[in-house]
């Protein structure tokens, strides 16, 4: 066989078989995968809304709305996510928020690469707990009404930061005091 | 050291009687002056503390020295001032065990690694501090007050955190919140030009240095005054960027290195997210010591302009 | 006996962490607990084995001249199906591992041992070899991501195991805390392997 041929062949055939087994292992775990994304995004969302037992995907404008229900399916606040750029990249968190009363649930760090010790400690709860119960009013100025872990002014302004930019999307979809 | 037959050294080649432990000794009695201020203000923990870390600093000198057959050679008071100026970087209230770390690593990872005094890149007391720095962050940003001691903020701090003025006053004598050493400006500059008449620091690197600082903050619309009396900056600039090992040989080197660290350090005070930036800046310059060097080899006398 | 040379090989004499220094960007990157160092070093092994395999019984097939997009082909499946099934099954270690683990396909350890090894010998020699580079990597990689838990968090595989008022050395998790950790640890084996060939030399 032409050596030229045999190059083509052989690498095509190897070829064929990766996509194959990778076809193949794709269809066995992707659905574990979305499974474990939706589990996840949940698990964030109901932690974020107290009381709520299972949410509802609803897309407003270019955001996504996780309303958040619970066992006999009255509504108990809307969560959505929230991205700030920190210190060492893009800090995503999950806000729960009451339309009605205009006041935050609470907040999740969902994903961020903070330094360790230092902008890391945002995902304590004693950093986030302080937005619990925050009005839609407020300022969410580091070091006025937020505020910041000493060391690491950076990573809590950008929290800060990101909840109130898209808080100002939130109340003009759902105006405080409406219906949600 | 004694084995080598040839011994290249740059010019001239005039034997003074100085030596190592002679400067290394002056350096020492021109730091016990911003000592003296640490301790008036910060009282005896202050004093405990430069003890407890020179004395770590030589003893790891002394270690590393026997294990690796070399003979020991702590009375050259090169571990010394590395332990002091330790010291002088680091918060009155700092733990013990830390500061023995600060000096551990110092001698043992910015010094000794390299092989020894004179083979360092970079200044090893800057080494321990900055190791200190990143490892035990909240500890070395806890400042007392002196005087009634509760923990308070440096000058730098309180205006990039809060926008607060010090006084110009307290900040020359050295009333105020920070590291042990570097608080009195006054008393430093008595050290540091005690240094330079002595001729073991070239006034070109401070000169540079606090220059550059000045002009560059008012620049930025900062104010120079409080930029040259604040942090670490006059400590750093007569004590530490002056060190023999670690910046350029040349005149025209030790300008650039003096302007270089000046500018690093305006940026990461003004734009950085630490308030204090000497020792980075002055780390920085150190790596950037061997190419300064090379760009400003004299020329040698005699040499004709090649064209 | 050439089997069990092959295997010890990779764990200690050209250990690819600490004698050859080759596949230590993923090694710095992710050992900053001792459960992402295990896992890290085992992934690896399934990929360096799967592969050295499928090479070594190859060999003769792939034609000399295309070797290597052959080999990076092979390496790079088994890569990607590791991140699957990573992904399905062991999120939470995913999530830490993230980018590290399509990146083995470019770790050298696997493309030196498919050229340099695996493409030369049988099946058995292929196998213990990258058995024993893939668990010399793990070891490798988990004793220094143990120092740098134990430093840098207090814990030992997410366990606390030091004194209550321990002060956690930040900077063990931190880049540079890899570079020490790593410096000093291939300087002691250094060490320990000078002095090993002194004693077998006055004997």
């Amino acid at each position: 066989m032409n050596q030229y041929a045999r190059m083509i062949i052989v690498l095509m055939i190897i070829s064929i078989a990766s996509g194959a087994v990778l076809a193949l292992s794709y269809e066995v775990t992707n659905p574990t995968i979305q499974e474990q994304a939706r589990q996840k995004l949940e698990q964030s969302v109901l932690t974020v809304i107290p009381g709520a037992t299972k949410m509802e995907e609803v897309q407003k404008e270019d955001m996504m709305i996780y309303i958040g229900l619970d066992d006999q399916g009255n509504k108990k606040g809307i969560s959505f996510k929230a991205i700030g750029s920190g210190f060492d990249g893009p800090i995503e968190i999950m806000v729960g928020y009451n339309p009605k009363e205009g006041k935050l649930l609470g907040i999740e760090i969902l994903s961020m690469s903070e330094t360790p010790g230092l902008g890391a400690r945002i995902k304590e709860e004693a950093f986030t707990k302080q937005f619990k119960e925050k009005s839609a009013e407020d300022e969410f100025t580091a070091k006025e009404d937020v505020q910041v872990i000493s060391g690491a002014t950076i990573s809590s302004t950008a929290v800060a930061n990101a909840i109130r930019t898209s808080l100002d999307k939130i109340v003009k979809i759902y105006p405080v005091g409406g219906d949600f | 050291m004694d084995d080598y037959r040839l011994i290249t050294t740059s010019s001239p080649h005039l034997h003074s009687g100085e030596n190592i432990s002679r400067i290394m000794f002056s350096v020492a009695i021109a730091l016990l002056l911003p000592t003296f201020a640490g301790i008036y203000f910060f009282g005896f923990r202050a004093l405990s503390l430069v003890v407890i870390t020179s004395l770590a600093a030589m003893l790891t000198e002394a270690i590393f020295q026997k294990l690796r057959n070399k003979p020991i050679a702590i009375s050259d008071g090169s571990a010394l001032v590395t332990g002091m100026l330790l010291a002088l970087n680091l918060p009155p209230g700092l733990p013990y065990w830390m500061a023995v770390v600060g000096a551990v690593v110092a001698i043992s990872l910015g010094k000794q690694i390299y092989g020894g005094l004179g083979s360092n890149p970079f200044n090893p007391a800057l080494i321990g501090r900055v190791f200190l720095m990143i490892t035990f962050t909240t500890p070395m940003t806890t400042w007392i007050n002196p005087v009634d001691g509760t923990t308070g903020a440096t000058p730098l701090s309180l205006m990039k955190m809060q926008g607060l003025q010090t006084d110009y006053a307290k900040m020359l004598i050295g009333n105020i919140g920070g590291s042990l050493g570097e608080t009195s400006a006054l008393l430093i500059i008595i050290g540091g030009i005690y240094l330079i008449y002595k001729g073991y620091v070239d006034w070109r690197i401070p000169a540079s240095f606090l220059g550059s600082v000045a002009v560059l903050s008012g620049f930025l619309g900062q104010d120079p005054i409080f930029h040259l009396l604040s942090g670490g900056l006059m400590l750093g600039a007569f004590f530490m960027a002056t060190d023999m090992v670690t910046t350029p040989l040349s005149k025209l080197g030790k300008i650039i290195f003096g302007i270089g660290a000046g500018l690093f350090t305006v940026l990461i005070r003004v734009y950085g997210g630490y308030p204090e930036g000497v020792s980075f800046s002055i780390l920085l310059m150190n790596a950037f010591t061997p190419l300064i060097n090379r760009f400003t080899v004299p020329k040698i006398y005699g040499e004709v302009k090649a064209e | 006996m050439q089997l069990f040379k092959d295997f010890i090989n990779g764990i200690w004499n050209e250990n690819p962490i600490f004698k050859m220094v080759i596949g230590i960007c993923s090694a710095l990157a992710v050992t900053t607990a001792a459960n992402n160092g295990i896992a890290m070093g085992l992934a690896l092994t399934f990929v360096l084995t799967c592969s050295s395999i499928l090479i070594s019984l190859l060999r003769n097939v792939i034609p000399a001249k295309v070797r290597i997009p052959c080999y990076i082909i092979v390496v790079a499946t088994f890569t990607t199906v590791v991140d699957l099934f990573m992904k399905a099954y062991f999120p939470s270690l995913y999530e830490v591992l993230g980018i590290f683990i399509p990146l083995i396909v470019v770790n050298c350890t696997v493309l030196a041992r498919a050229e340099s090894f695996a493409s030369k010998v049988g099946l058995a020699r292929a196998t213990a070899d990258a058995l024993g580079m893939g668990l010399g990597f793990t070891w490798a990689i988990t004793l220094i991501s143990m120092i740098r838990e134990l430093l840098g968090a207090g814990t030992l595989f997410g366990y606390r195991v030091m004194w209550d008022g321990f002060t956690p050395w930040v900077s063990a998790i931190l880049p540079p805390g890899a570079f020490i950790v790593m410096g000093i640890l291939v300087g002691l084996i250094n060490m320990i392997n000078r002095k090993t060939a002194k004693d077998t030399h006055s004997h």
